[in-house]
């Protein structure tokens, strides 16, 4: 029997009532805490549900989700960049010269005139520009020291298999860490070429080349998807602990 | 014969690719569940890149301070949160005076919590041991201003709202000289701010979520990154090393390593079954 939205939303409210009875156990029992920690247990379990199949109840906390964030974001932007870093500065400290902000502001609502939409581009260049010699500077303290790293030594300074100290600070090279070496300069060089659209890929030798360097961007992606699955499994441990250790009590917590 | 026996197991081996989700979910959560209740030690050897930032970290001298910015909040709670948990130990342990700050508008709360959770344990005093400089909306402004002047950049501390030179904890800080390591840990990438506009030679740390941590190596490797933690992983590390050295105590990072490394084996074992079903279904419809 598959139950539609309506009846799992009434089943829902009914259990309400044991719900909120056990929510008045626990605050009885932990306090405040407890209570927070209650709800959070709920509010999980709602979001999961999802995992069976699309329901009300999900849509419901998604919604309560979202509107708490947006009111947050709301209260956020008031508090603590507009007054601490406009208002006060302005009309408590009575720094005036911060009032030059206010029209550029304005300007940028003209985007909704049909007429007068020129007028919002003005506060749009100015920021463009600051915002092009920021990304100049962040660009050079990014990426040049990245471009000097790439000029990595094939030749070991110690004959040993393995590093005694692999920290990169060490600057000691064993013979793997000059195989890894060769390894980077191999994927760097591969991958540009296959990137390097300049030119036609014509010769055997430069398509094969290429080709390398495709298979190896797959196995870093690889790495990188390995990675990615690690981070979720370890968002899904901590929710797991947090309905049967925090909430439901069938562990010990960490100490 | 031949026949027969291909007709009864074919049905097995479509079956095992087509596993309904949610009996996998159903596996997934039995095989978390267990290890969480009865916890299971997993043993581990501290990545190169987890010593090298706690022995950044540990080397603070006394007329410098750590900066913590914390920008996570309960989304990534199972990586962040023990990973700032055991530097909060370390630090704490060590007497080491420490500020914290945070790009995200969620974070501030979160961290504040954690924090004086953690100082309860060791009697550690707002305003005189560590100082919070709340929610830094501009990030790159932040940045660049405190490598100049941090007293006028942040101006005032986000818990007392108190002028930040009168604070016994700012005693002889006055710009990014006097830090010793800021570590970014972030769910995010805002550990681009302080790579690219923090003032040359000041130390960054970073930890980050395990997902994000592939793209952080090569700034490691270039010491752009003094050290990375790396996931839950590395908050197992950090707890390690701090076991090791009697600076603190073991946390989540220990706690989930056992039921994720179980996730890990069913994912495995998993992918291991749903091939070798499609390999020898193929093989059979070829034949």
């Amino acid at each position: 029997m598959k139950l539609t939205d309506r009846t799992i939303g009434i089943i829902a409210v009914i259990c309400l009532i044991p719900i909120s009875f056990g929510a008045y156990l626990y605050y009885l029992r932990f306090g405040q805490n407890g209570l927070n920690i209650f709800l959070g247990g709920l509010v999980t379990l709602a979001v999961y549900s999802t995992l069976y199949r699309e329901n009300p109840i999900y849509r419901f906390v998604e919604h309560i989700y979202l509107g708490l964030a947006a009111g947050y974001g709301v209260v956020i932007a008031w508090s603590e960049v507009l007054s601490t870093q406009w208002y006060d500065p302005i009309f408590k400290q009575h720094q005036w010269l911060w009032l030059w902000i206010l029209p550029l502001a304005i300007m940028a609502y003209f985007v909704f005139s049909k007429k007068h939409s020129w007028i919002s581009r003005i506060p749009l260049v100015i920021l463009s520009g600051f915002a092009a010699g920021t990304i100049f500077q962040g660009f050079v303290s990014q990426y040049f020291p990245q471009i000097q790293d790439s000029f990595k030594s094939l030749r070991p300074t110690i004959y040993t298999l393995q590093n005694p100290d692999p920290s990169p600070a060490a600057h000691i090279l064993s013979i793997s860490g000059a195989i890894n070496n060769a390894i980077f300069l191999i994927t760097l060089t591969s991958v540009l070429t296959y990137f390097f659209f300049s030119f036609e890929h014509k010769t055997k030798a430069i398509r094969g080349y290429a080709q390398v360097g495709r298979w190896l961007m797959m196995i870093g992606f690889g790495a990188i998807f390995g990675s990615t699955i690690m981070t979720r499994f370890a968002l899904l441990v901590d929710r797991m602990y947090f309905i049967l250790i925090e909430w439901m009590h069938l562990g010990h917590p960490i100490i | 014969m031949m026949n027969n026996t291909t007709n009864n197991e074919t049905p097995l081996l479509e079956k095992l690719q087509k596993i309904d989700r949610r009996i996998l979910y159903l596996i997934l959560v039995i095989v978390i569940a267990i290890p969480t209740i009865w916890p299971i030690n997993i043993p581990n050897a501290p990545l190169p890149m987890s010593r090298d930032l706690w022995n950044t970290i540990n080397a603070t001298p006394p007329n410098k301070i750590v900066l913590l910015s914390s920008t996570w909040t309960k989304n990534t709670r199972g990586e962040n949160q023990g990973q700032m948990e055991a530097i909060l130990n370390q630090l704490m342990s060590r007497h080491i005076r420490f500020a914290i700050s945070t790009f995200d508008p969620r974070g501030s709360q979160v961290a504040l919590n954690l924090v004086n959770s953690v100082a309860k344990k060791y009697g550690y005093v707002y305003g005189k041991n560590w100082v919070d400089f709340g929610y830094q909306p501009n990030g790159v402004n932040y940045v660049k201003g405190i490598s100049v002047d941090l007293i006028q950049t942040v101006k005032r501390d986000a818990v007392l709202k108190k002028p930040l030179q009168d604070l016994p904890v700012m005693k002889g800080i006055r710009n990014a000289d006097n830090i010793q390591i800021v570590v970014e840990i972030s769910a995010s990438s805002s550990q681009y701010y302080w790579i690219q506009f923090l003032k040359p030679g000041v130390k960054v740390g970073f930890a980050c979520t395990s997902v994000m941590a592939p793209e952080a190596i090569p700034y490691y490797t270039s010491h752009q990154l003094a050290g990375i933690l790396w996931g839950a992983k590395g908050a197992y590390d950090y707890e390690q090393l701090n076991v090791e050295h009697h600076t603190g105590g073991w946390g989540s990072g220990r706690q989930y390593m056992g039921p994720l490394s179980a996730a890990f084996g069913l994912v495995i074992l998993s992918i291991f079954v749903g091939n070798l079903a499609m390999f020898l279904s193929r093989k059979r419809s070829r034949q």
